[in-house]
């Protein structure tokens, strides 16, 4: 059933899709870095010494990986880094929300203002099976990098 | 799967870098290491223990604070009986199911469209910020906006909604 998924057109428009939303969503994390420090630090599960630092470097490699993505640059890899990401958001949310948080998901920043929630659980999960399907078939149409890794 | 291990290290590598190179010269950067931030409490003073005797015309108006401080129920309610007016961080829902009487809505995490309601409000006038208790932080957060934007006397209730209502304090709701 996978295999019918295996389409390029297909993976072309969920490279497309993922790498811009990871891009929006790493400027608006990169434009208040105050903020999602902040962010972070409501969740409660990361030592003090640490949220900042993820809140510096996180968003860069959003960034990174949505472009890369986007153009078709190490597709896998960039999808692999980008479901990791994705799976730490997905662990986090639900711990805070069987914690009861009511917090600032800062999931796009904070001028978004969305709170964690099961939506956004299930926004993660449409978003981690976009990034496995790009991870085992990659995906080459329109990419930067044709005939990348053989 | 075919994924190449190298590659990832390097962008995440490099990604890294460039924001701690960015973070150092941006004038929007923050510190590497998180600066705590430590609610203070207010000294005794404001808390008047007999509640019942609490001068209405008692004047707050020298009492500007040099941060957001932490008061506690007590306090909070010598303030609510004053000329204090409180203000709700939570939602807009969760304030419209209950909230402490009198108090104003002012979501911290919509803060630019609810601000407006701060024009009618003195710089001088004591603000007491609360959320739902001890796990939220909105008030805190709230407070120190607050207090950056030049109101001087701001109070964080830490206690919240949820000590209030467990005291049985005076409060506005759907019920």
């Amino acid at each position: 059933m996978l295999k019918s998924l295996n389409n390029k057109y297909l993976l072309l428009l969920l490279r497309v899709v993922l790498g811009i939303i990871f891009i929006y969503a790493a400027i608006e994390k990169i434009s208040d870095p105050a903020g999602f420090s902040n962010s972070i630090n409501n969740y409660k599960l990361l030592p003090l010494s640490l949220v900042n630092i993820a809140a510096i470097t996180l968003p860069w490699i959003e960034l990174s990986s949505g472009l890369l993505l986007l153009f078709g640059i190490y597709v896998k890899e960039n999808s692999a880094i980008i479901a990791v990401l994705l799976i730490v958001f997905f662990v986090v949310i639900a711990i805070s929300l069987a914690r009861g948080l009511d917090i600032d998901c800062g999931c796009f920043g904070t001028s978004n203002g969305a709170k964690v929630s099961l939506i956004k659980l299930g926004e993660n999960i449409v978003m981690i099976v976009m990034g496995y399907l790009l991870m085992r078939f990659g995906s080459e149409l329109f990419s930067l990098k044709e005939k990348s890794e053989s | 799967m075919n994924i190449k291990l190298i590659p990832i290290f390097y962008i995440v590598f490099a990604s890294s870098l460039v924001g701690l190179i960015i973070n150092f010269i941006s004038p929007n950067g923050i510190p590497l290491i998180k600066a705590e931030r430590v609610l203070n409490f207010v000294d005794d003073s404001l808390a008047v223990t007999d509640e019942a005797n609490i001068p209405k015309e008692t004047n707050t108006q020298n009492n500007a604070l040099d941060e957001a401080k932490a008061i506690t129920l007590k306090q909070a309610y010598s303030l609510f009986n004053k000329d204090a007016i409180f203000i709700d961080a939570r939602d807009y829902v969760e304030y419209e199911i209950g909230h402490i009487k009198g108090a104003i809505t002012l979501p911290y995490e919509e803060f630019e469209k609810y601000k407006s309601i701060l024009q009618s409000i003195s710089k001088d006038t004591p603000l007491v910020t609360y959320c739902d208790g001890a796990d939220c932080d909105l008030s805190i957060l709230l407070g120190d906006k607050l207090f950056e934007m030049g109101y001087k006397q701001v109070y964080i209730f830490f206690g919240g909604w949820i000590d209030w209502q467990e005291n049985n304090y005076p409060i506005e709701s759907l019920e």
